[in-house]
């Protein structure tokens, strides 16, 4: 999935930045969507290198937060456009994306994705049960029973005898 | 050197927490005492206890930080299976913001959720947490995700390992709003428990579906210090026992508190409310009120909608004098009663309440009472202007207009028969002997304006809500009805 431009990355020198990913695939993106990133801003207006290697955010993740990036740049759509693209975004993903999401956009600093991203997660997390939520987290339950039956004593008020789900 | 950007609907402000600079930053609220930071020295600190706390959201600022080399990476990786906060010390943070976020200004949260959700400010993890069973995820995703959670999801999260116990614990400490549903099986006991979670809550909604007495209020007072804003609403099975003493010396004690609206308030019987802060009061359900004393001099809002019941024995009257003579400030009111009579509204104009409901103040009352308002009576008030004034009311029969001038009841003309000047342009209107206009307005057979006959407007201060509020209970009662004869 190399997208490197094909008119070479030399040719726009002043307007594009070249993001590799953990892959190594290169991407070439416009500076005004890569700007929209905190982090690489940064970096942008403290070197010339128009090279950026982002050591943990792989080839996928990487794509779809550039085509975040690029829709929220362009100035030709509008505000709701934008805000529907950005449910359209989110929908549908699968918790482990969503997870290497919110990650990427924690590294970049692209807070409205983070804050979409994290939504959607919360969104999902709903209604869940706790091991659900350590399963797709990939957490181990630290707890000793007695520990984890205290706490379940204490937040079960807080619940209707709604049904959670496990999957 | 800005590492980290804040959220836009969060300005940094507020001096007080600038303190602590660069790698020491204050937290929200005191590790040690639990006491709100700002401004507070806490006994238990020693010097080098701070700097270990880094902001939740920033081990991207390392990477930020770290930006003169091509490499940008993250304080940890999903995909290495382990976290790391490698934040170096000596990164000098940006100020995290301090000031106040309006509930709902943050998420696109549905009608649903905001029933329960819990806002709040972003705060200081300390370094030292225990980041191993966090699910991989640095805190700062963590409490990006955590935080959107509803306060029961947020109870539950605690369950899931020892890291995120340590994260929400954190969360309910940094809250500053919570709307909680509090089931009817609910104890409170266990409210309690989730209050003394947020010893920084400035507003709190709750929604009872169990009984409410006094010590909700008691557990609610000694909880949440600073707290400005109730609110309790109540369900229909719940039954809510707060009498109007221990609801006066609720108000009486929060001086932080401006804003109180309360539901179900049947058993109040009789109150003094005395407070220097309270701007804003909304009380429900009221019944049989033996007595309304209102020492509130900064009161700008009220709301007292009475039950319907027959047997409400409220001297309104009384209260409205009494109200208009010691709330100068007051701008909006709201009555709802069966009781409501002209009497009452001279009662408050006689009070000589200077007040500023302004278009906007119409345009509400038609929105609010789109079908159901029949009369509007704008008096003494002096901040209609003709500029803004909307009028959509489709069943609007009459309003009345007295000392206005001449722009203003051509605004309303034209508002009002604007559609049917082709089919009807004649609008007779005269000047009565005290000088107010009254245009009358044909009848017409439209579907949207069945009936439009009286338009009358008084120049001077203001009543408009009170008048709404008559309105709406003339249409649902005709039997209370002063005769417009009696108004004009």
């Amino acid at each position: 999935m190399v997208t490197t431009d094909e008119k070479g990355p030399l040719t726009a020198k002043k307007k594009s930045v070249i993001i590799r990913s953990c892959d190594g695939d290169e991407f070439l993106v416009s500076e005004s969507a890569a700007v929209l990133s905190t982090s690489l801003k940064k970096i942008l207006e403290e070197k010339e290198d128009r090279l950026i290697h982002l050591s943990d955010i792989d080839n996928k993740t990487l794509a779809m937060v550039i085509a975040y990036l690029s829709t929220h740049a362009d100035d030709g759509l509008s505000d709701d456009l934008k805000r529907s693209f950005d449910q359209e975004f989110v929908s549908g993903k699968e918790f482990d994306v969503l997870k290497y999401l919110v990650l990427a956009t924690d590294t970049l600093q692209v807070t409205c994705l983070c804050y979409t991203v994290a939504k959607k997660m919360a969104d999902i997390m709903k209604n869940k049960l706790v091991e659900w939520v350590r399963r797709e987290f990939d957490i181990q339950n630290d707890y000793t029973p007695e520990a984890e039956a205290e706490i379940r004593r204490l937040d079960a008020w807080a619940w209707d005898d709604r049904q959670l789900e496990d999957d | 050197m800005q590492g980290h950007q804040p959220h836009p609907a969060t300005p940094i402000s507020d001096a007080a927490f600038l303190i602590k600079r660069g790698k020491k930053r204050g937290n929200y609220n005191c590790g040690r005492c639990g006491l709100p930071k700002k401004g507070h020295k806490c006994p238990f600190t020693t010097d080098n206890d701070d700097v270990s706390t880094t902001p939740v959201s920033t081990p991207a600022a390392a990477a930020g930080d770290s930006s003169t080399v091509t490499t940008l990476s993250s304080a940890s990786a999903v995909a290495a299976g382990k976290v790391a906060d490698t934040s170096p010390p000596s990164v000098v943070r940006p100020m995290m913001p301090a000031s106040r976020r309006r509930a709902l200004s943050f998420d696109d949260l549905s009608v649903a959720d905001s029933i329960d959700e819990l806002e709040e400010e972003r705060f200081d993890l300390e370094e030292d947490l225990d980041l191993d069973g966090s699910g991989n995820l640095p805190v700062s995703c963590l409490w990006e995700v955590l935080r959107r959670l509803p306060p029961a999801e947020l109870l539950s999260a605690a369950r899931v390992c020892r890291g995120w116990r340590e994260t929400t614990r954190k969360l309910w400490r940094a809250a500053e709003e919570l709307r909680l549903r509090v089931p009817a099986k609910a104890q409170i006991g266990f409210v309690g428990s989730v209050l003394q979670k947020c010893p920084c809550l400035l507003r709190l909604s709750l929604r009872i579906e169990s009984d409410v007495d006094a010590t909700m209020l008691a557990c609610i007072a000694f909880s949440c210090p600073n707290l400005q804003s109730l609110e309790i609403f109540t369900s229909n099975s719940s039954i809510n026992r707060i009498s109007g003493d221990e609801l006066s010396r609720f108000i009486a004690e929060k001086r932080c508190l401006t804003s109180l609206k309360m539901e179900g308030c049947y058993n109040l019987g009789g109150f003094i409310f005395s407070s220097t802060s309270l701007s804003t009061l909304w009380l429900s359900d009221l019944h049989s009120l033996s007595k309304m004393v209102f020492n509130c001099p900064n009161l700008k809002e009220i709301s007292l909608d009475f039950s319907r019941q027959e047997n409400d024995s409220t001297d309104i009257t009384t209260v409205v004098d009494a109200l208009g003579r010691s709330c100068p400030k007051l701008q909006n009111i709201h009555i709802a009663s069966f009781l409501l009579s002209h009497e009452a509204v001279l009662a408050l104009s006689a009070a000589n309440l200077r007040s500023s409901v302004s278009d906007s103040g119409i345009g509400m009352i038609c929105n609010v009472l789109p079908e159901t308002l029949s009369k509007l009576l704008l008096a003494l008030c002096p901040n209609i202007t003709s500029k803004r004034l909307l009028l959509q009311c489709g069943n609007l029969e009459s309003v009345h207009a007295s000392d206005c001038e001449d722009m203003l009841v051509k605004t309303i003309e034209t508002q009002v028969y604007g559609d049917f000047a082709a089919v009807e342009n004649h609008f007779p209107s005269k000047r009565l002997p005290d000088g107010s206009k009254r245009v009358r307005i044909p009848y017409f057979c439209s579907p949207q304006f069945l009936a439009f006959p009286k338009l009358l407007l008084h120049q001077g201060s203001s009543i408009l809500h009170a008048i709404a509020s008559l309105c709406r209970l003339w249409s649902l009662s005709k039997k209370n009805l002063p005769s417009s004869s009696a108004i004009s």
